[in-house]
């Protein structure tokens, strides 16, 4: 060794003599920490979703714009009445305002962008959304609604109110239609048949080619009676904002199948919890209340692990506080949840 | 077709009714309702109030940074240990904890990159807290002149056991002492009987007027022997967090050294989300627990065991936390049932 190593040697024995040796399990913690740091920076997206840029990250930002999610065999709920029934879902919630976490407490700030799914809306769902968000204004045309699937079409009983010169009087119909995709991706439903007062009219409409959206108005946003066609798209649903290429609808006995698909496949990770339901969040930033779980690996599960997993989107601060949550070793959280908000 | 549905409407005439549909608040303004309420629930928890003690709100926020500086640590009946058997019992403390970035988060996750100051409190060093601490931090160093030390109380003196070395050679000796308080910062040891090798030398000592540091040589980052007493800096007691307190009042108890803290400001104890009489809360500004950022945070550690004290460590309570759980409550808090440090799998 050359004379300045022995030195430079030798004035590090003596600083180590002078100063106290740090505990083996302070050392093993630092490195612990510096290891899990690494962690907390870590590429998380999940394959396929490659394109997202990431801006630069902090003790606050992940740096990524966006939580990618999956879902698999749950129920996500909105509010009440309005509930899918998720086979799979692959998603990014997209924050409004760049910069931002997606803001769980407020559903304004954020969009879901659904990459590709495979989902239900039931009979209940539907009639909720028509008869509390779709027709929840002064001149609605239609009134208790009631809606039954099967896989051979869709069955609508309601309360029809006609365009004038008609009277504005309350009429009893029940339409019976067959739902598909039509090329806008839009759902369609196309009334074959319909009744009022049990006297059907389809035919005599048909052979006098009159349209219903003659006798009947509606047009809302995300609903639009065009001849005797029905066109739904996402704008229907409250917020947040659900964007994504449906690929098919259909009706089924449990109610309206939608798919949606997109050309690129997405993998996401395996979660930490093995399970049939959960909801797996794991990349971006996600604030709930006053807290921000930073660089996703969030899992959520029912706290009953023999039921599916109920998501209640608008009362999610609510229904978290009513669960638990676990932070695992490798720092991954796990939600708890329970199916009713207590 | 026409006249049909005229005929329809005819007959229905005198049974329909005219609508006054009330419009019912869209689903979107029930959520709003629910988002007040929460911010509401939030805004009155004042997490910055705490009695007197009122922390400013910087100008700058967002929606990953509440804009208060400052968080505060309070303490009741809980072992708080730094690593391992190195820490203290609280009786009660509180104190200020300060990060070494002052626009970044606290993180918890790393003890050496925060301190603490404490605004007053009243908390017991062990003996076998003060063993460790001379063991594992003081004269855990090769060229120590002390070494196995072993700390036991009798009556109101602190017996230290252990091997002191003399010319080259470990000698067995006991010194049995009184503590006096120098400065607010310094601990001195007093001695007031010395034993080498199993043989008194007090009163020899005494006679000859002669004062330890003559035979012996106690020198370490913390520590320090002049004339026949042993001055310990309270700065340089523990390893990180740098936990900077100011001494009142020092007395040896059958429960160890009792440190009573001088109050610096004071400060009201919040009240607890959960009921517990061993907790630590950690309060207001912006804190890093793992993957989690808690904004102007109410974090309540309480043990999962109900019935007992709190046992905490600074340098595992990531494992603490990940073998217990937690608790997010509505008004943006959480509380952390931590596994006791005894039970921990390690």
């Amino acid at each position: 060794m050359t004379g300045i190593r022995w030195f430079v040697c030798l004035i590090l024995l003596a600083l180590s003599h002078s100063a106290y040796t740090v505990s083996p399990e302070i050392n093993i913690q630092q490195r612990q920490f510096e290891f899990e740091r690494e962690n907390w920076n870590k590429v998380r997206l999940p394959k396929g979703l490659a394109s997202v840029p990431r801006k630069s990250h902090d003790l606050r930002h992940s740096g990524y714009s966006g939580v990618s999610m999956y879902a698999q065999n749950m129920l996500l709920n909105y509010t009440g009445g309005i509930e899918f029934d998720i086979a799979s879902l692959s998603a990014l919630l997209e924050p409004t305002q760049a910069g931002r976490p997606v803001e769980l407490n407020d559903i304004r700030t954020f969009s879901i962008d659904i990459v590709s799914g495979n989902l239900t809306l039931p009979e209940k769902t539907l009639e909720f959304l028509f008869n509390r968000h779709v027709l929840n204004y002064k001149e609605r045309s239609l009134r208790n609604v009631s809606i039954q699937t099967d896989a051979d079409g869709i069955y609508i009983d309601a309360e029809v109110r006609l365009n004038k010169p008609f009277p504005r009087q309350w009429l009893r119909a029940q339409m019976a239609g067959h739902v598909s995709l039509d090329q806008q991706q839009r759902i369609s439903i196309d009334i074959k048949q319909m009744k009022m007062l049990n006297m059907p009219l389809g035919k005599p409409m048909q052979m006098l080619d009159l349209s219903l959206d003659r006798f009947v108005t509606l047009d809302r946003p995300g609903v639009k009676l065009k001849g005797r066609q029905i066109k739904i798209d996402l704008g229907v649903l409250p917020p947040p904002r659900l964007n994504g290429r449906l690929s098919r609808a259909v009706s089924t006995a449990n109610g309206i199948n939608i798919q949606f698909s997109s050309p690129q496949g997405i993998i996401f990770d395996t979660p930490p919890i093995s399970s049939n339901s959960y909801m797996w969040l794991q990349s971006g930033d996600l604030r709930l209340s006053n807290m921000i779980i930073l660089n996703g690996h969030l899992q959520a599960l029912n706290v009953n692990p023999h039921e599916r997993l109920k998501f209640h989107l608008y009362s999610a601060i609510d229904q978290i506080a009513g669960g638990h949550v676990r932070i695992n070793a490798a720092s991954d959280v796990i939600a708890y949840l329970p199916s009713v908000i207590p | 077709m026409l006249g049909v549905l005229t005929a329809l409407s005819g007959c229905l005439r005198s049974s329909g009714d005219q609508d006054d549909y009330q419009v019912l608040p869209s689903l979107y303004e029930l959520q709003q309702k629910k988002i007040e309420r929460i911010q509401a629930l939030n805004k009155s928890s004042n997490r910055h109030v705490n009695g007197e003690y009122v922390i400013p709100k910087r100008v700058h926020t967002s929606p990953t940074q509440s804009g208060y500086g400052e968080t505060l640590l309070f303490s009741r009946n809980a072992s708080v240990r730094i690593v391992g058997d190195i820490g203290f019992h609280v009786n009660h403390l509180v104190g200020r904890l300060t990060s070494d970035k002052s626009d970044q988060p606290l993180v918890l996750d790393n003890p050496q990159s925060f301190s603490i100051d404490v605004l007053q409190g009243d908390i017991t060093l062990s003996p076998k807290a003060v063993e460790a601490i001379l063991n594992e931090h003081i004269f855990n160093f090769l060229t120590s002149t002390l070494k196995q030390l072993r700390v036991s109380i009798e009556g109101d003196l602190l017996v230290m056991n252990g091997f002191v070395k003399r010319k080259g050679a470990w000698i067995p000796f006991t010194l049995k002492g009184s503590f006096s308080i120098k400065n607010g910062r310094f601990l001195v040891l007093h001695a007031k009987e010395v034993l080498m090798d199993g043989d008194s030398a007090t009163k020899l000592l005494r006679v000859a007027k002669i004062e330890l540091d003559e035979l012996l040589t106690i020198k370490a980052p913390g520590a320090e022997l002049k004339g026949s007493s042993i001055w310990l800096d309270t700065r340089k007691l523990l390893p990180p967090p740098q936990i900077n307190f100011l001494v009142n009042q020092v007395a040896v108890t059958p429960a160890g050294v009792n440190l009573k803290l001088k109050t610096l400001r004071k400060a009201a104890y919040p009240n607890l989300m959960v009921q517990r009489d061993s907790y630590i809360v950690i309060r207001s500004g912006d804190m890093r627990i793992m993957r989690l950022l808690t904004l102007n945070s109410e974090f309540n550690i309480v043990p999962r065991q109900a019935d007992e004290r709190l046992d905490f460590s600074f340098y595992d309570y990531r494992k603490q936390i990940s073998q217990g759980s937690l608790k997010l409550l509505k008004n943006g808090g959480a509380v952390a049932f931590v596994q006791n440090y005894k039970y921990l799998e390690k």
